[in-house]
Formats: structure tokens, C-alpha cells, sequence
């Protein structure tokens, strides 16, 4: 058996799925799951007519819709306590190089830092930006991260998976300038993610947005595919 | 002109069917038979053949709500039988790499030398798919069934190469996984 019998054999599929297929992508009133750079994020959810946001100011949650969805981040804090990047006896760390970057993250990401274990050489944990967002993936019970968050994380429920989001503005620097950051846990294809990205207090409203639409998007995909990198 | 019209055309044996045909689903079959030969006029060869076999198969067969299923699976088995009789050095690239990322899905004992084993096959895929979400699934059927380059999927999508490549990626490991738990013999 050669791929061209395997290529012959997929006429067996059913015809709707033929059909669905030639159609192409849902039009722009449901193409929220297409986001992925931030200026298409913004320009595709005003295009519909389902961004929103409602602030309490300086205190309180923000609420952001994704599509049907209800993406809520809760005013917390936040404190950085160190690092924890630590790599163990039986882990081994490199950076990632740039097509294995795209591989996994998608065309937009770089820096991406990772550590494999010795005996399976799949991914235990990786780090970098995927569309000016900080990333960190890592395997059930083997996330580390530089930063602490203390502060309050809402919990919800957001396209089947438990989100825990957050976000807080920093006091201002000597220009006045205050930076908002939102952050967030959950999982995703059987891994762990914190992502987090920051951006000028005046535009929060624009960089929870695109947070959340990230965040939406990975969670739909059901991840990124760490298995295409190994030790 | 509707599907359920085209076919009336057949039963009727008024050749309008063709040209009605040719005009409403003639370029997706090109593209599909390009995609494997990588030549215009053996693309369009190979179209004309997919008419001819429509015509010599309606009736008995009336593919009403399934017309352009019906159209693509002659179009494919035409173009692949075709690309046989070449020499291996006239093969399109893009193709070849086509066949060994559908090599990768297959564990290995596995056989379609009969036509049954083959369709068997072919339905274990099919069920495969159902377990998939729709963009995912679509992916996957544009370039195994389309034949689509990754290009023309991270465009129709408007997601990045890379992203066409991953999501190809894990779906073929999710698919040698997935035949390799289900019992295969006939």
C-alpha cells in the first residue's frame, strides 16, 4: 500500500463533509475564530459588531465579548517574585529556532525558549511571544514562570475550558503613564498555559480584547502542537 | 442551475447536462486534477474525462444531493490513475510530498490490496473525521481530498503556513493513533 491508495481510499468520506469542506471558512459574522494578529483581532470583531466592553473604572471587572462568549478579566495584582526558570537533572533546555517556532506557534512568535525531558524528548515547558504576548506552555504540573501573580483570578468557563483571568495598572512612571496588564491561566490539549500581555492603560480596552481573542483561538485549536518539537 | 436540474438533464439524456456542469463545478474539478498532474491540459483532459464517466454512470446512479461528491471522486481516481502512467520523473513535487505525509498516517500492517480492505480504510478515516472539529476537519479533507497545497489552505483560511503545517501535523499523528487502537481486520 502506497499514499496515493491511502489518497484513493478518502472517497470513502461522507459527502457532507465534502460539501462543508468546499464551502471554505464561515463569512465574516462568525470569523472570530480567525484571529490571530492583533490588528486583524480588532478589525474583525468591530467589523461585526460585538465588541464591548464594560469598566468599572479603576476597580472592578472587564468584560469583553468574543463572538458569544463572555470573557471576563478581574481587577487582581500582581508581584514579581523571581525567577523559576529552573531546568531538572533529567530536563535539558535550548532555544527554539526559528521554523521550530513557527512550527509549533504559528508565524508570529519568536524567542521561544524550552525544556525537553531526557527520557521522551518531548516538550515539558516552553516561553516566548506569540503576537506580542508573553506564552508559557507547559505539561500538567510543570509550569514555571517568572513572575507571581497574587491577586484575584475569576474563574469561567470559556469554550469548554476553565479560564482563571486577570488583569492590574500599574502606578505611573514619571511621564504619568500607566500600563495595563492582563494575564491568564488554563488549559488546552492536555497542557498548561499562563499568557500574559501589557499595553498603555489608555488602550486596555484594546489589549484585553486581543488577549481574550488569543486566548479563545488557542483553547478552539486545542492548543499549539508541542509534539512537532522534541529534544 | 440546481443539482436535482443537472440530473433531470441526464435522465433525459440531453447533453446540456454537461455544459451545465462544466459551468458550475468545471474549474473546482480542473483544480482538483491540477493540484495531482500539475499540467493545464492534462487537468483539463482529465475533466473531460470525469463528464464522460458522469454521463456513462447517470443513470443508474442519481447523485441528486451529493452531485458534486459524486463529481470529485471520479475527478480524483481519474487523475491519480493518470499520474501512474507516468514516468517517474515527469511526477509533480508538490504531489509526491502530498502521498508521503498520507504514508505517515497509516501504521504500519496495514493493507488495501483488495478494493474491500481499501473502502475499509477509507471508512476508518471517515470516522476518524467525525471525532474532529469543522475547521480542523476542513483542513484536512482540503489537502487530502483537494489536494490543496498548504498555501492555498493558510489563504482560504487566513491563518499562517505554519499554522496550515501544525494542525496537518498533529492531525496525521492523531489519525496513525487512532488506527492503530481500531481493530483493522475484515
Amino acid at each position: 500500500m502506497n499514499g496515493e491508495d491511502i489518497l484513493m481510499s478518502m472517497n470513502e468520506i461522507d459527502n457532507e463533509m465534502i460539501a462543508s469542506a468546499a464551502k471554505g471558512p464561515a463569512k465574516k459574522g462568525k470569523a472570530f475564530k480567525k484571529i490571530i494578529a492583533a490588528a486583524a483581532c480588532v478589525a474583525v470583531i468591530l467589523a461585526v459588531g460585538v465588541f464591548a466592553a464594560k469598566s468599572g473604572g479603576l476597580f472592578g471587572t472587564l468584560k469583553y465579548e468574543i463572538g458569544t462568549q463572555n470573557f471576563e478579566f478581574k481587577r487582581g495584582a500582581f508581584s514579581a517574585s523571581g525567577g523559576q526558570s529552573i531546568v531538572l537533572d533529567d530536563e535539558t533546555d535550548r532555544a527554539l529556532t526559528a521554523e521550530e517556532c513557527e512550527r509549533v506557534f504559528g508565524a508570529d512568535s519568536s524567542g521561544f525558549y524550552a525544556v525537553f525531558s531526557n527520557k521522551t524528548g518531548k516538550l515539558n515547558y516552553a516561553e516566548g511571544t506569540v503576537n506580542g504576548s508573553k506564552v508559557c506552555v507547559s505539561e500538567k504540573g510543570k509550569m514555571r514562570l517568572d513572575v507571581i501573580v497574587e491577586g484575584s483570578e475569576g474563574e469561567q468557563i470559556i469554550s469548554g475550558e476553565k479560564v482563571a483571568a486577570g488583569y492590574f495598572i500599574t502606578d505611573a512612571n514619571s511621564r504619568g503613564e500607566r500600563t495595563a496588564i492582563f494575564y491568564a491561566r488554563f488549559e488546552a490539549g492536555g497542557m498548561e498555559y499562563y499568557i500574559e500581555k501589557a499595553g498603555d492603560n489608555k488602550n486596555r480596552d484594546t489589549v484585553g480584547t486581543e488577549l481574550a481573542g488569543q486566548i479563545v483561538q488557542i483553547i478552539e485549536n486545542g492548543g499549539f502542537d508541542t509534539d512537532a518539537v522534541n529534544k | 442551475m440546481d443539482d436535482e436540474k443537472i440530473i433531470e438533464l441526464f435522465l433525459e439524456r440531453n447533453e446540456k447536462a454537461i455544459e451545465f456542469t462544466a459551468r458550475k463545478y468545471g474549474a473546482a474539478l480542473r483544480k482538483i486534477a491540477f493540484n495531482v498532474l500539475n499540467d493545464n491540459g492534462d487537468a483539463e483532459e482529465c475533466e473531460n474525462d470525469t463528464y464522460l464517466k458522469a454521463w456513462n454512470t447517470i443513470p443508474p446512479n442519481e447523485p441528486r444531493t451529493y452531485y458534486f461528491a459524486f463529481l470529485t471522486r471520479i475527478t480524483r481516481l481519474t487523475a491519480i490513475s493518470r499520474l501512474r502512467s507516468r514516468l517517474a520523473e515527469k511526477r509533480n513535487a508538490d504531489f509526491c510530498e502530498l502521498t508521503a505525509e498520507a504514508e505517515a498516517c497509516i501504521p504500519s500492517g496495514f493493507n488495501t490490496e483488495t478494493e474491500a480492505e481499501a473502502r475499509e480504510l477509507g471508512r476508518k478515516i471517515n470516522a476518524f473525521l467525525k471525532t474532529l472539529p469543522e475547521q480542523k476537519r476542513n483542513i484536512f479533507i482540503r489537502r487530502y481530498y483537494f489536494f490543496d497545497s498548504i498555501k492555498d489552505i493558510s489563504r482560504l483560511y487566513s491563518v499562517s503556513e505554519g499554522k496550515v503545517k501544525s494542525v496537518l501535523f498533529r492531525l496525521r499523528a492523531e489519525l496513525h493513533r487512532y488506527l492503530s487502537k481500531e481493530d483493522f481486520d475484515l
